[in-house]
């Protein structure tokens, strides 16, 4: 394979993959903010909750669509720039995709058209019904979408084909239920309802900090802080198993969250670690002992297998492939967990501000969640890198390389176009999204519904 | 690609026809949906103020995503179903693919968000984008569409060639698609609204309909003096002549239609004559699927494709019942009225 057409492949699909999940996890957590204040309206037939869900629904609308479009580069991605992989994995990652477009896809489309055209025309119970049918295609589209992710991390319910060409799908149970993909779900839908919450606590504080609309935004701020405690609290939670599970089927991937180079017993956590391309040449400062084994093995003297063992029958090639992305996904790893913390902590102090009635007037915690609003974006964001990028070399885990996965007829001068392209084309269509959002988080709860429409 | 010729058990064979059939009402179901969008989006400059622009909004706003949906879903389940012809089809179609990736984008951003914004300049740029869009849909799809009926059973190898989809052939086949599509556009909106904007649009009917109707002989001229389209299957079961015959008529039946002020008839024609055209493609090139690669050699596993049976089974029928539902339950007419 053309080196050149690899990495521009790779370029091009993390852009866009990473372009599209920047409007995801706000639409997953937008639509639930929305079927919250939608069943409270239908419940108590107040108007202020209506107005709630009428603001909150319409910048998921926004989102929404460019979530959706921006969707459809990466369904043709794999057929144009992927193509061996799609020959070598479509009987097994084919039927999740086209399972997501049956069961979420159509459901999320037919009824995000009644919501956003007809939500001014149609009675409190249909769009109710309208709402949590949207918010049940989110939540079928991460399962499918997720579950076809789980096999590249952790192929489960295949047997390989007799020439060695493809893999053949063997257990559909197993695939659909592979536990890689079940942690992999609740640590996404968490962090997408995280950010959800973060995104309503960051608009109600702009707000806030003007004192304008108060008491609509203290509503928000209400359910917002509940979600934001309760999901702020299980992520490290789900991350700690996750993170077990990975180095039981990736143990290599695993190796990089604390940078275990050797095999070991009764592992220290470095609060200051610099990997470099060997244990020679990288620092390791500040240790907290037994911390690193309880992380890995939930004993303090437990054995973590090191990079040594976990690469040991890779070729010189695939290990030094490896060694390079180490750094980058060590990183990323531990900022992610810094802002995880963070998150909990704004959440305690979010949550005992509002008990003691100070919440609204105070300019600190609505500054932080104002300012600090584009970390969950970044959280996500690094979370992927450690999940894809720190599958390398492998794109499908053990099974194929990354290198070999790209089309074989299309020129690199072709990827170049396509990158020119989206990535111009993108630009416009952020800019386009972020224009919007902004006006219409600024203008406030609006009164006049035509303008709200469609 | 090497012709295998191979298959599987006859469950197997038979397993793949299903789903190549499938893939051929997805695809009709998909283009033919797709004319009321991109449709109405070639007249969207016909309007002359916000509201006007708002009623045509409003015939297609709520459904476009949900048609869209059907592309992707043919997209996802060729890949399932026929990963090698998916891997080989859109791979060779890497220019043309992301021209339309651009304009599908483009397409449902400047749809739902053009009236987001007061300004004179959001609403003309999104408009325009809107107009030019819907015609770069049709015109790729045409393209598409003629190439892939012109080459599958030629035995030849795809190449990666976007230049070499625009002959003469693929060209007429986008001028077709447009043509097809701007007649719909405006008897969907007719369908769907009463308003002076309707009354007004349906006097660009007649020429869009006539074109259609001229294009579609002269392709299947084409098919069959240039390629193999009408060889072998047209050959062993010669009662298959009466689709492309069929299809003229139906075009020509829409014209008639048209000067005969019979709206609703003429939408129906119109979406017949697409549709069997499309019919009339694929019984030319069954058992091919790419230029070389038959059903047997692209198909996927026998467990893959009973258990996305199974799967299609059970939810195909559920999402007609609600689309079908929505169609019905928001069926009363747009007016002006609709957004005071």
């Amino acid at each position: 394979m053309d080196a050149l057409v690899v990495i521009l492949s790779r370029i091009q699909f993390a852009f866009t993959v990473g372009f599209h999940f920047l409007m995801v996890p706000l639409s997953i957590g937008l639509i639930l903010f929305t079927v919250i204040f939608e069943i409270m309206h239908l419940r108590t037939g107040d108007e202020k909750y209506l107005k709630q869900a009428n603001f909150w629904g319409n910048l998921f609308a926004i989102n929404f669509i460019v979530g959706i479009v921006t969707g459809i580069t990466m369904e043709i991605q794999f057929g144009t720039n992927w193509a061996e992989y799609s020959k070598f994995m479509g009987d097994i990652f084919g039927s999740p995709l086209a399972f997501e477009a049956l069961m979420a896809f159509f459901l999320e489309s037919t009824f995000a058209g009644i919501w956003i055209f007809y939500r001014h025309k149609i009675s409190a119970k249909l769009r109710t019904l309208t709402a949590i049918m949207i918010f049940i295609g989110t939540q079928v589209s991460a399962i499918w979408i997720i579950t076809a992710n789980g096999f590249m991390q952790n192929p489960v319910g295949y047997t390989m084909a007799e020439d060695g060409s493809k893999v053949l799908l063997n257990d559909f149970l197993a695939l659909t239920l592979n536990p890689y993909a079940l942690y992999m779900m609740v640590h996404t839908l968490t962090s997408a309802f995280l950010l959800g919450s973060f995104f309503v606590l960051g608009v109600s504080a702009y707000h806030l900090l003007k004192q304008q609309n108060v008491e609509f935004f203290k509503r928000s701020v209400k359910i917002g802080l509940i979600v934001l405690l309760i999901t702020s609290f299980m992520q490290p939670m789900i991350g700690h198993f996750y993170g077990q599970y990975i180095a039981e089927v990736q143990p290599a991937k695993a190796t990089i969250f604390e940078v275990v180079w050797e095999t070991e017993d009764t592992v220290p956590m470095y609060l200051i670690q610099i990997p470099g391309k060997s244990k020679e040449d990288s620092i390791s400062a500040l240790p907290i002992p037994f911390v690193g084994s309880i992380m890995y093995t939930n004993n303090p003297t437990g054995e973590i297998i090191g990079i040594d063992d976990a690469t040991a029958d890779w070729s010189q090639e695939m290990y030094d492939d490896f060694i390079d992305i180490i750094p980058m996904v060590h990183y990323s790893f531990r900022f992610m967990a810094g802002l995880g913390i963070m998150f909990i902590l704004l959440a305690l102090m979010g949550v005992y501000l509002y008990r003691k009635d100070k919440y609204v007037d105070n300019k600190w915690i609505n500054r932080a969640f104002l300012w600090l609003l584009p970390t969950p974006w970044i959280a996500i964001l690094l979370g992927w890198v450690v999940a894809e990028v720190g599958r390398q070399p492998w794109i499908v885990n053990g099974l194929m390389l990354t290198k070999d996965a790209v089309s074989s007829n299309v020129p690199a001068s072709q990827v170049v176009f396509s990158i020119i392209t989206l990535v111009i084309f993108y630009a416009v269509l952020f800019l386009v999204e972020f224009y919007l959002l902004l006006k219409f988080a600024k203008k406030g709860p609006l009164d006049d519904p035509f303008r709200n429409r469609g | 690609m090497i012709h295998l010729g191979i298959g599987g058990s006859d469950m197997h064979n038979a397993l793949g026809i299903v789903w190549f059939v499938l893939l051929a009402v997805l695809w009709i179901g998909f283009l033919v949906q797709e004319s009321f969008t991109s449709g109405v989006g070639m007249i969207f400059k016909s309007q002359k103020n916000e509201l006007e622009g708002r009623v045509l909004q409003m015939t297609v706003g709520p459904y476009w995503d949900g048609v869209e949906v059907w592309f992707i879903t043919a997209g996802g389940a060729t890949f399932a179903a026929f990963p090698l012809v998916y891997a080989d089809m859109f791979s060779n179609l890497y220019v043309a693919l992301y021209l339309l990736l651009v304009m599908f984008i483009t397409r449902g951003v400047a749809m739902e968000l053009v009236y987001k914004d007061e300004g004179k300049r959001w609403q003309t740029g999104m408009s325009w984008a809107w107009v030019i869009s819907s015609y770069g849909v049709a015109l790729l799809l045409g393209v598409r569409f003629v190439n892939l009926f012109m080459k599958a059973n030629t035995l030849t190898e795809s190449s990666n060639d976007f230049l070499g989809l625009l002959s003469q052939m693929g060209i007429m086949g986008g001028l077709l698609m447009v043509s097809i599509y701007r007649t719909n556009g405006i008897l969907w909106a007719n369908l769907k609204a009463k308003a002076a904007i309707v009354e007004r649009i349906k006097k660009q009917l007649l020429p869009s309909a006539i074109i259609s109707a001229l294009i579609m002989p002269i392709l299947m001229m084409g098919f069959n003096w240039d390629t193999n389209l009408f060889s072998t299957n047209f050959e062993s079961l010669p009662a298959l002549w009466i689709l492309p015959v069929v299809t003229m008529l139906a075009a020509i039946t829409t014209v008639i239609a048209v000067l005969k002020n019979k709206y609703v008839l003429a939408f129906v024609t119109n979406c017949l004559a697409l549709a069997l055209f499309i019919i009339t493609g694929y019984a030319g090139i069954y058992p091919y699927m790419a230029p070389g690669i038959t059903i047997y050699d692209g198909m996927a596993s026998q467990l893959t494709l009973s258990i996305m049976t199974w799967v299609a089974a059970f939810f195909v029928p559920l999402i007609l019942g609600y689309q079908g539902w929505k169609f019905y339950r928001f069926r009363h007419k747009i007016t002006e009225g609709f957004f005071k």
